[in-house]
């Protein structure tokens, strides 16, 4: 005769471990987002630790649920345009004026911060629930994500690239969440 | 299970994979009996069916994280089941070759394999039985071995498998 109650809380550590190696698996993405930048002459401290950040975020959010399995999907996804341009950027030898001075690396940091906020917005107002939750949780991870890739081009390009993300995210998702309600 | 306590279960499998961890119990006393009934029916010796369908109702709950939701979560877990039935008959027969010696009596299906086979396929030839002129030409030609040449004739046996598919599930949950 089989112990149902035994059998029951098995399957239920079975499921839970499971999740916590699916959660977990998103260190094979936020790896090279953390080490790429440091490759390619980022201050290596800095950039471990927002890597921890954001590999500690996007696994519990991915360990929570499906909403929060998809804000971590959609805010590294779309995290990664400014990441990939500061990146770029870095590569081809520029870096960030002094802070109070607007140059080509901070323009460039703005127009792909800007262009994921939007993205993150329009994206997250087509979900089918819990949008206001999860347009947060994108944007967390999204912010995390470029600033990770922003770090080695300093501090300007950090702020300028948060800013026009969260401003643009901000001024698209105003209507959207007057339009829902 | 009838239409609306497999909706309920499937409904509460999504819920589930999708972290409300409160559907575990629901999901969990739906599923069991499920497993448990296909494993019974496929093996004949109760101890190894009841050890099939903990093998299998574990791997349900380890795979549900993945689940995909497009999907019927009863069928998903039947799925599984039957896979770790093969896995039990294969383990057996391994197990039969290592301990004993090489007969013609081991290429012969034992008595009670014959008995569940047949009755599948008893039930099988039912349903098909059912079917319209059509599904049953086409069934009748797969299991004679007969190939599908052609596009259409392909089509009617894969529309026929479906709605045999779907007869089989009405019939036997």
């Amino acid at each position: 005769m089989v112990d149902l109650e035994n059998l029951a809380k098995r399957a239920r550590v079975v499921a839970e471990r499971s999740r916590v190696r699916m959660a977990l698996s998103v260190a094979l993405i936020v790896l090279p987002l953390a080490c790429i930048p440091i490759g390619g002459g980022a201050n290596a401290g800095a950039c471990a630790c927002l890597g921890l950040v954001l590999l500690a975020l996007a696994a519990l959010l991915r360990w929570r649920d499906r909403t929060g399995r998809d804000a971590a999907t959609t805010g590294l996804a779309l995290g990664a345009i400014p990441w990939l341009a500061a990146v770029g950027l870095r590569a081809c030898g520029i870096e960030c004026a002094q802070f109070w001075s607007l140059g080509e690396a901070e323009v460039a940091c703005f127009a792909a911060g800007a262009l994921a906020g939007v993205a993150a917005s329009l994206l997250v107002s087509r979900a089918d629930r819990e949008r206001r939750k999860r347009w947060l949780m994108t944007l967390g991870v999204a912010s995390l994500t470029a600033t990770l890739g922003c770090v080695g081009l300093g501090t300007a390009g950090v702020l300028s690239t948060l800013v026009a993300m969260i401003a643009s995210a901000t001024i698209v998702w105003i209507p959207v969440s007057l339009r829902a309600s | 299970m009838n239409t609306a306590e497999r909706a309920r279960l499937h409904a509460a499998i999504v819920r589930f994979a999708d972290g409300e961890r409160a559907s575990f119990r629901e999901v969990f006393d739906g599923l069991w009996p499920v497993c448990l009934s296909l494993a019974s029916r496929s093996l004949s010796d109760p101890s190894e069916a009841e050890d099939t369908a903990q093998r299998a109702i574990l791997k349900v709950f380890n795979r549900i994280v993945d689940f995909d939701r497009e999907r019927d979560g009863v069928s998903w877990a039947l799925t599984i089941t039957a896979f770790e039935i093969l896995t039990t008959r294969k383990q057996r027969a391994r197990r039969r070759d290592e301990t004993r010696e090489w007969d013609a009596e081991d290429l012969v299906p034992r008595a009670d394999e014959q008995l569940v086979e047949h009755e599948l396929l008893t039930s099988v030839l039912a349903l098909i039985g059912e079917m319209s002129d059509q599904d049953r030409e086409a069934l009748e030609g797969m299991l004679g071995g007969a190939p599908a040449t052609g596009e259409t004739k392909r089509k009617r046996r894969f529309r026929a498998i479906e709605r045999l598919r779907a007869a089989w599930r009405k019939a036997h949950g």
